[in-house]
């Protein structure tokens, strides 16, 4: 059984999804939010001289781009998962991709915040998001042999799943609202 | 606050798809053919965007910031006493496009819009079918407002047109630009603070920093021009040449809207003025206003000499853009319109226009209006208003005037010089749109006088009261000095306001 696993082709190493609903789950858990609390603090401005559906209209594109996002992103540990050896990545794809995506999108928040109209663009962080990354990837292939981390990320993963019964029918049918609208 | 009952809720949400999901619809049942009449006349607004008149010597500023704009005056009738809607875009270019005050179209709050039966009766649906209607608007604000009269609107230039670098996405969504503008743009891929969008939006912004750091300056000694807040670059050269090429080839008779970025901060000069008013010339001082931000007089001075010296630099290429429309016999069967949205304030420890003061300098905007074929100078005095505009071009063009349209033909166009006539200027920036102005600021002129309301700002509200005049500068207070007209102008500023509240009034 174990030498058979190891003879997994590119094809092969491509998560399940019942792998990949857990992982995307943390990815849906860390953008949509962001987005969200922005969304909630325009909120006010946007009562002030909007109407409810044009309010609408900005969530559902808030949606769709959050949509696309989530989708990249899960690109990222899919990409690894199929490039990389079997042991690596595949065998343990929930807890190293819920910790590929914790660090990196983590570390995105933290460019983000640098980020100001009124300040000069952080070229230092970008100079050093090279190192950051093959930081954060060190990290993931030390930290996911870890057992009780990866028993606690798989749980973590799992759990966030409900989230995916809101997200996904509120992006699709944004999605839906925002073709409508440009098409028509 | 109400509550509001499920029954109300569903039936809201009834009402409120086919809008959300069809936002076109409506524009394809109006839509015919174009058959245009070329003996028509021509029509053609160009706004500079924040062009405060008190600093172009075509109204007597003692620096040469105008000297095309006073040769475009020597065909022209130049009016002295003109005002903008309101002291920044949003209700400036509102006003001009609907002919109506901000506390009627509610165009006051930043990214804000013009409610939607105001929206019915903008200047693009009012020129009808049989011209062709363009509108290209640099500025974003102005996008704001223009993008929600694009059923209207034939050919919409997007912002980026005539630019060296644009990173709007809303372009990408002609069909719904509007609500695409204030989602994308203004929101989720906003460049002022960190991007609502965690992961597209700093990769848009690391593109945007990328490819404006390799954007050629050269003839800027301060960088290109672009836009304050959104990802627009552009070189005067481009812009003027792009708009002077442009209007010989539209289909006639045409409508155009050019609604150009410059000289909104920041002031990038060219070279060619860059310096160039470093001359010892200091303005009156004057003392600082309660409600100012503060600025100290050195720091007012610089920032009005940049101005100034941008004002100079677009004034040069304006000069280019009269000789290419001369040549090209654009004057013989055009009127040809300069104005602006609002003004530009260097006084009283305030600067630029995002303010709530309503001085002159910050609302007092340009208006020249050349009729087809027109050789000589005319001026005009009386007190007019950016709501002016849309009853006068309809009168030239010989269409109705909206009913719902607060704005009277312009003397020299078909209206009389009434000095009696009251205008109004409104900024109510904070206040919502869709209530009662409790924080506002309004100024209303009639004749000589201005008075000006201040409302909503803590402290009790207050008046002032100027005779313009023999006082042009605005600093000797008449409200407690002239108490009888004090009392007549309060009382129908206040009237006026009162009725203009009335739908939003509980």
């Amino acid at each position: 059984m174990h030498e058979k696993v190891l003879d997994l082709n590119f094809a092969q190493r491509i998560p399940k999804l019942e792998q990949l609903v857990p992982v995307y789950a943390v990815i849906v858990a860390m953008i949509y939010p962001w987005s969200l609390l922005r969304f909630f603090w325009r909120l006010s401005s946007w009562l002030y001289f909007s109407t409810v559906g044009e309010i609408a209209v900005i969530f559902t594109y808030m949606m769709v781009v959050n949509l696309i996002e989530t989708i990249l992103v899960l690109l990222a540990p899919v990409l690894m998962s199929v490039l990389l050896p079997q042991k690596w990545f595949y065998d343990k794809f929930i807890t190293k991709g819920s910790l590929l995506i914790l660090l990196g999108l983590g570390y995105l928040m933290y460019f983000d915040n640098h980020l100001s109209f009124a300040a000069p663009f952080p070229l230092d962080l970008v100079y050093w998001t090279p190192a950051i990354a093959a930081a954060i990837l060190a990290l993931v292939f030390l930290l996911g042999w870890i057992g009780f981390l990866g028993k606690i990320l798989n749980e973590l993963a799992n759990r966030l799943t409900i989230f995916l019964y809101i997200s996904i029918p509120v992006s699709l049918i944004s999605l839906l609202v925002v073709l409508v609208r440009n098409i028509f | 606050m109400s509550k509001i009952s499920r029954r109300s809720f569903l039936k809201l949400v009834g009402a409120a798809t086919p809008a959300i999901l069809f936002p076109a619809v409506t524009s394809w049942a109006e839509r015919n053919l174009n058959q245009g009449d070329a003996s028509k006349p021509n029509v053609i607004v160009l706004l500079f965007d924040a062009m405060s008149a008190r600093n172009l010597s075509v109204y007597g500023y003692p620096r040469p910031t105008s000297t095309n704009l006073e040769r475009f005056a020597d065909h022209a009738t130049v009016y002295h006493s003109h005002y903008s809607g309101g002291n920044y875009t949003i209700p400036g270019t509102a006003s001009l496009l609907t002919g109506t005050y901000p506390w009627t179209s509610r165009a006051i709050n930043y990214s804000g819009g013009v409610v939607p039966g105001v929206a019915e009766n903008n200047i693009f649906r009012a020129f009808g079918e049989d011209y062709h209607r363009l509108a290209f608007p640099q500025s974003m604000m102005a996008n704001f407002i223009v993008s929600q009269f694009k059923a209207d609107i034939d050919t919409f230039l997007p912002a980026g047109a005539f630019g060296k670098l644009d990173s709007l996405l809303s372009e990408y969504f002609p069909k719904d630009q509007n609500l695409a503008l204030r989602a994308l743009d203004d929101f989720m891929f906003k460049m002022d603070n960190k991007p609502a969008s965690m992961v597209l939006g700093p990769v848009q912004w690391s593109l945007y920093y990328r490819d404006s750091a390799r954007l050629p300056t050269e003839g800027y000694p301060r960088g290109l021009p672009h836009n304050v807040t959104y990802p627009l670059y552009f070189s005067l050269e481009d812009l003027f040449s792009g708009v002077a090429s442009l209007i010989p080839t539209l289909p006639k008779p045409f409508f155009t809207y050019l609604h150009l970025y410059p000289p909104h901060a920041p002031y990038r000069a060219s070279d060619r003025f860059d310096s160039k008013f470093i001359d010892g010339w200091w303005p009156e001082a004057k003392p600082v206003h309660r409600l100012s931000d503060g600025f100290s007089e050195s720091k007012l001075t610089s920032a009005r000499r940049s101005y100034d010296e941008y004002i100079a630099s677009l004034d040069w290429e304006f000069g280019k853009l009269l000789d290419s429309w001369e040549d090209a016999g654009v004057f013989e069967n055009s009127y040809v319109i300069i104005t602006s949205d609002h003004g530009e304030i260097f006084e009283r420890g305030e600067a630029r226009h995002t303010t709530p003061l309503l001085y002159d300098p910050v609302v007092h905007i340009p208006l020249l209006i050349s009729a087809p074929g027109q050789k000589t100078r005319r001026d005009i005095y009386a007190p007019t208003n950016a709501v002016d505009i849309l009853p006068t071009l309809m009168q030239l063009t010989g269409k109705s005037i909206p009913a719902e349209s607060e704005g009277k033909p312009l003397p020299g166009f078909g209206g009389v010089e009434d000095f009696e006539r009251s205008t109004f200027t409104v900024e109510a920036k904070r206040n919502p749109a869709f209530a009662p102005l409790k924080q506002a600021t309004v100024a209303m002129r009639k004749g000589n006088q201005k008075l000006i309301y201040y409302t909503g700002y803590g402290g009790k509200n207050s008046f002032e009261m100027y005779d313009l005049e023999k006082d042009l500068e605005e600093l000797n207070d008449l409200y407690p000095a002239r108490p009888a007209v004090a009392k007549r102008m309060r009382e129908e500023l206040l009237e006026t306001l009162l009725a203009a509240d009335k739908p939003y009034t509980k």
